[in-house]
């Protein structure tokens, strides 16, 4: 169970274990193909739509997703805290909506935490944009990475009926 | 929480602006460009590894070849170098032996090799690769540019038989160079000639080198035969000299063998 809760004691192991393996896979993706993904950010918006971290472990995954991910310091994490105001009112009804819904819902939040870190980049260091993987990012990695992490998700009611 | 957040979102701000114009971006560009060599060099190997390793092999195999092939041709250049110096010992030789027959007159000269059976020491004989082909004939003197060999023996048609002048059967009348004094030489094995009937004033020592007489139609005059390494009296009235013949029967690469014009 992927969880900040200290019933849990091997929660904050299996969340670094997680992050490296991220980590790890973003490094290859961005060096052996010719797309660029942010699959940290993808996982910091998935861990706190579901709120599965502490604002400590965020901060650090948002600083690594900085320097990872080459983009500049500060912006995961500006952009992380201006989606937690909308994402702590749409907790309550993201419990209850289905793996469906709740894609939808990531693959939102996360296209706004994009377009956020890309809006920062384009003001403070005019950056580029790359559309296709942006691209791939909603379509493949954003639903991939829910379905992989959800294995770790506390199952609600309408989990079940789905 | 709102303040909390607030309060983070300007720290944000401040890290934003502080990446933008001081010297963290360049810790933050270092670190990164860092991590992603290292990232694509890790890739790189994990992904050529096993052409790496197919490529090691197929040198190593290829090596191995062409080691084989190299060890083979140095085999062969090895034996063509012996070959080469060999031949130029012969073509010396040869050089020798042409100058020589040129001193011969009256003679017809057939130059052949001489194959050198290892019993030659007990037969007193050899063989050459001349035969009744090259009209080569029994009783024909056999030299080098030494000295006298011997004679031939039977043939055919391809090869000659030498008799060696040590040869038990073979008869030489000799001279000694200075005096004129005729002797009569005959092998006796274990490469040894005998000369009998040595007259007690002629003065033969041990070193002296005893020529041809040119009298038997089938030697040329004055052609080393052998020389002197015992003298002995015998008591019939005369000397005896044991002598040893001037050519090295063990350096034999070319002999020539003299036809008499005249017979």
């Amino acid at each position: 169970m992927l969880t900040n809760n200290s019933y849990y004691p091997h929660a904050t192991l299996k969340l670094a274990i997680i992050s490296l393996i991220t980590i790890a896979t973003q490094l290859i993706i961005n060096s052996i193909t010719s797309i660029y993904v942010d699959l940290l950010g993808i996982f910091l918006v998935i861990l706190l739509v579901n709120q599965l971290a502490n604002y400590q472990q965020l901060f650090i995954l948002a600083f690594l997703a900085d320097i990872i991910g080459h983009w500049y310091l500060g912006t995961h994490l500006f952009s992380l805290i201006l989606i937690s105001f909308i994402t702590e009112k749409y907790y309550n009804f993201y419990k209850m909506s289905n793996i469906l819904q709740k894609n939808i819902s990531i693959i939102l939040f996360f296209s706004l935490f994009d377009g956020i870190v890309c809006l920062i980049g384009l003001i403070s260091h005019n950056l580029k944009i790359d559309m296709l993987g942006f691209a791939f990012e909603i379509v493949v990695f954003c639903p991939l990475f829910f379905f992989i992490l959800s294995r770790f998700f506390k199952n609600t009611s309408s989990d079940f009926i789905y | 929480m709102n303040r909390f957040k607030l309060i983070v979102l300007g720290f944000c701000i401040v890290i934003i602006l502080l990446d933008k114009y001081s010297f963290i971006s360049k810790i933050r560009d270092y670190t990164s460009v860092y991590i992603q060599k290292q990232t694509t060099s890790l890739i790189y190997r994990i992904r050529n590894y096993p052409k790496l390793v197919l490529l090691q092999k197929t040198e190593q195999r290829s090596l191995e070849t062409e080691n084989i092939k190299l060890k083979q041709q140095l085999e062969r250049y090895s034996i063509l170098l012996n070959q080469q110096k060999n031949l130029g010992v012969d073509s010396k030789d040869l050089m020798m032996l042409a100058t020589q027959t040129k001193l011969y007159t009256n003679f017809d000269i057939i130059i052949a090799r001489a194959i050198i059976d290892i019993n030659y020491l007990v037969n007193n004989k050899l063989l050459i690769d001349k035969g009744k082909k090259d009209d080569i004939t029994t009783g024909e003197a056999v030299v080098n540019q030494v000295g006298v060999i011997g004679q031939v023996g039977d043939t055919n048609d391809k090869n000659a038989q030498i008799i060696l002048i040590t040869n038990p059967n073979l008869k030489i009348y000799l001279q000694m160079p200075n005096t004129q004094s005729k002797m009569l030489a005959q092998g006796i094995g274990n490469n040894k000639l005998i000369v009998k009937y040595i007259n007690k004033s002629s003065n033969l020592k041990v070193g002296d080198v005893l020529v041809t007489t040119g009298l038997d139609n089938i030697y040329p005059a004055n052609v080393p035969v052998a020389k002197v390494v015992q003298v002995f009296y015998e008591n019939n009235g005369f000397n005896s000299a044991i002598c040893e013949p001037i050519a090295d029967y063990n350096k034999l690469q070319y002999v020539v063998v003299l036809k008499n014009v005249n017979q």
